[in-house]
């Protein structure tokens, strides 16, 4: 079990370092970087000084390690806009973007969970067929138009909800259904696809013989070997959130770390985007570890691969 | 040469039969056949329609402003209304499929050209390369490609090439690990193993012996990635980031049209929808074609079809 962690601590860590060393060879791709950390308006004196101040003028080998320190450190480097460290405004947003994603994931993982074994129950029925296709409408589906067709069906026409911001819980209706569209189809198709196997073995077939009750059979011994690949989803489905955040954020006004990243953009203010970009990128290596280890946990048999 | 001859024909032969087989497939799923045909007219569209409207699609006309669909009173290019220069939205879109579909094409195909080599050589190879390539593989796999994309897409500069660039990188990982699975496996067959035996360079047995049999299962793969791809980059121009105006998109015309949502709603309406309906079709088609060409999984298709005929 040490040796697993061990590896797979490792893995994680050359993975988070290769992404800092994309960014870090992008930013320096993109010409001068002190062009990317200040105003368009920047003088060339006030560049000169950014470059002497931040040692930009140094060997590219010094710099990359006094990123790393930077990083390491957790300094960004200033917001230009906020007049906060960088940090500090993505660690105001996450916990906005941490409840969207939770309440997201629960309830698609109930619908997936209750749809997927009454889809696999009859494969090739009507019902099957239906779940197929309306999965695959969600799949098809551009989220950000979506999201503005429902405000203007129900937040302007009908009234039933508001456009944007935060608050009561309508607030959270939309914004939790039009990211629910992003990962939900998938989860449902996968569990399917697992119960279909579930229910086509041994056991459940003793577990029927035996006179227990079809829903039981269902929803209990079989759906609790179809758990797995579920939780192998949910954790592959993490990306599917965030990506999905950064577009329902930005179109509702949700305080998160997706809509701080848009305007960041359209502030320019690259020490934020930077800092929203790479402690993102911590955090889901941070929870693929997790998960990982939580399977090893589980299933002994992973840990010998 | 008589004898290469007759093993080209009965090659063609065998083709001919599987398409054969495969319009029989085609003719018993009524969702595939009517989305396969709408996927046809869709790129048509796309392909010979932006010569013939892009005049009428750049031309403004301040009296049309917003003007509503559904009416004929403007003449029929005005019957799904105009935006909010007044430009004809029916002549937009179909000059804005053809980015849109291009796009996504070609970081498709880029995506599925890079990962397929590089996963080729990672199961034919081995050892350091594939711990290599697989790792890079796995960060990207890891990572949310709208993050990446954002991130990159800011600090290069949106354009065409980066929009095409930044999909197809990440994209890679899928077709890396399908093609490292695939070469893993076939490397081991005695057909390779008595290519070897026969003398056969390590290009040839690459070329000849492995890439053929890795490149259906890739090219499956891609036509159910086309969708994603083609998401992916609405999203992108929606938020800024991936086309840029004057160049055309669905996503960016949905974006357009969010000022106007109170007073126009068609603006953005019809662009996302036209987005909905080709990725729904390439999914449908995909869908279809994932069952039709896995022989496990095809007697749901043939079995549909005898049914039918019993109906």
């Amino acid at each position: 079990m040490a040796e697993f962690l061990g590896r797979r601590a490792l893995h994680s860590a050359i993975a988070m370092l290769s992404l800092i060393l994309f960014v870090f060879v992008i930013v320096r791709l993109s010409g001068n970087p002190a062009l990317l950390y200040l105003p368009e308006s920047a003088s060339d004196e006030l560049i000169r000084e950014f470059n002497e101040r931040y040692g930009l003028n140094e060997p590219i080998l010094v710099q990359f390690g006094r990123y790393l320190w930077d990083i390491a450190h957790l300094d960004f480097g200033m917001s230009i806009r906020r007049h906060i460290p960088a940090i500090e405004a993505v660690v105001l947003a996450y916990p906005w973007t941490l409840f969207l994603s939770g309440i997201t994931l629960v309830l698609s993982m109930l619908i997936a969970m209750t749809f997927g074994p009454l889809a696999a129950y009859r494969p090739g029925s009507v019902f099957d067929r239906s779940v197929t296709v309306l999965a695959l409408f969600a799949a098809s589906t551009p989220g950000f138009w979506l999201a503005i067709t429902a405000i203007l069906v129900f937040a302007i026409e009908l009234g039933w909800l508001p456009t944007s911001g935060v608050g009561g819980p309508r607030y959270w209706v939309m914004p939790v259904a039009i990211m629910m569209l992003e990962i939900t189809g998938t989860t449902t198709q996968v569990v399917r696809g697992s119960m279909v196997t579930s229910l086509a073995s041994p056991y459940v077939k003793a577990a029927r013989a035996k006179g227990m009750p079809e829903r039981r059979v269902v929803f209990v011994h079989a759906l609790r070997n179809s758990l797995i690949a579920a939780v192998t989803v949910a954790g592959d489905q993490t990306r599917g959130l965030i990506n999905g955040a950064v577009v329902v954020e930005t179109i509702f006004g949700w305080p998160g770390i997706g809509k701080l990243m848009i305007d960041a953009i359209v502030q320019r203010d690259f020490a934020v985007l930077q800092a929203a970009v790479l402690t993102t990128a911590f955090a889901i290596f941070l929870l693929n570890l997790i998960i990982d280890i939580i399977y090893a946990v589980l299933d002994p048999r992973i840990r010998f691969r | 040469m008589a004898d290469k001859r007759s093993h080209l024909s009965a090659r063609v032969r065998g083709l001919r039969v599987s398409i054969n087989h495969f319009r029989v497939l085609l003719a018993g799923d009524a969702f595939a056949f009517v989305s396969l045909a709408l996927l046809v007219i869709i790129i048509g569209i796309a392909v010979i329609g932006p010569a013939y409207m892009s005049d009428f699609a750049t031309a403004l006309d301040l009296s049309l402003r917003n003007a509503p669909p559904f009416t004929d009173e403007n003449g029929w290019l005005f019957w799904l209304g105009a935006d909010a220069l007044g430009r004809p939205l029916i002549a937009r879109l179909i000059v804005a499929a053809q980015p849109t579909l291009l796009i996504a094409t070609s970081a498709v195909i880029a995506a599925m050209l890079a990962g397929g080599i590089l996963g080729l050589a990672a199961g034919y190879f081995g050892g350091l390369a594939d711990n290599v390539i697989m790792r890079m593989a796995d960060v990207l796999m890891s990572f949310p490609s709208l993050l990446l994309a954002i991130f990159a897409l800011y600090v290069l500069g949106p354009s065409i090439p980066a929009v095409v660039i930044v999909l197809g990188i990440t994209r890679m990982p899928i077709y890396i690990r399908v093609a490292r699975a695939e070469s893993l496996s076939i490397r081991e067959q005695l057909f390779i193993e008595s290519a070897r035996a026969a003398g056969a360079r390590r290009r040839r047995i690459i070329g000849v012996h492995i890439t053929p049999l890795i490149l259906p299962t890739l090219l499956t793969v891609a036509t159910l990635d086309f969708a994603n791809v083609m998401l992916a980059e609405s999203a992108l121009s929606f938020l800024g980031l991936g086309i840029q105006p004057p160049e055309l998109s669905w996503g960016l015309m949905v974006a357009a049209g969010r000022d106007y949502l109170t007073s126009a709603w068609w603006v953005s309406l019809w662009p996302g929808f036209a987005i909905l309906l080709t990725a729904l079709s390439a999914n449908l088609v995909s869908n279809w074609l994932r069952i039709a060409m896995d022989p496990r999984l095809r007697w749901r298709l043939e079995r549909r079809w005898g049914d039918s005929d019993v109906e």
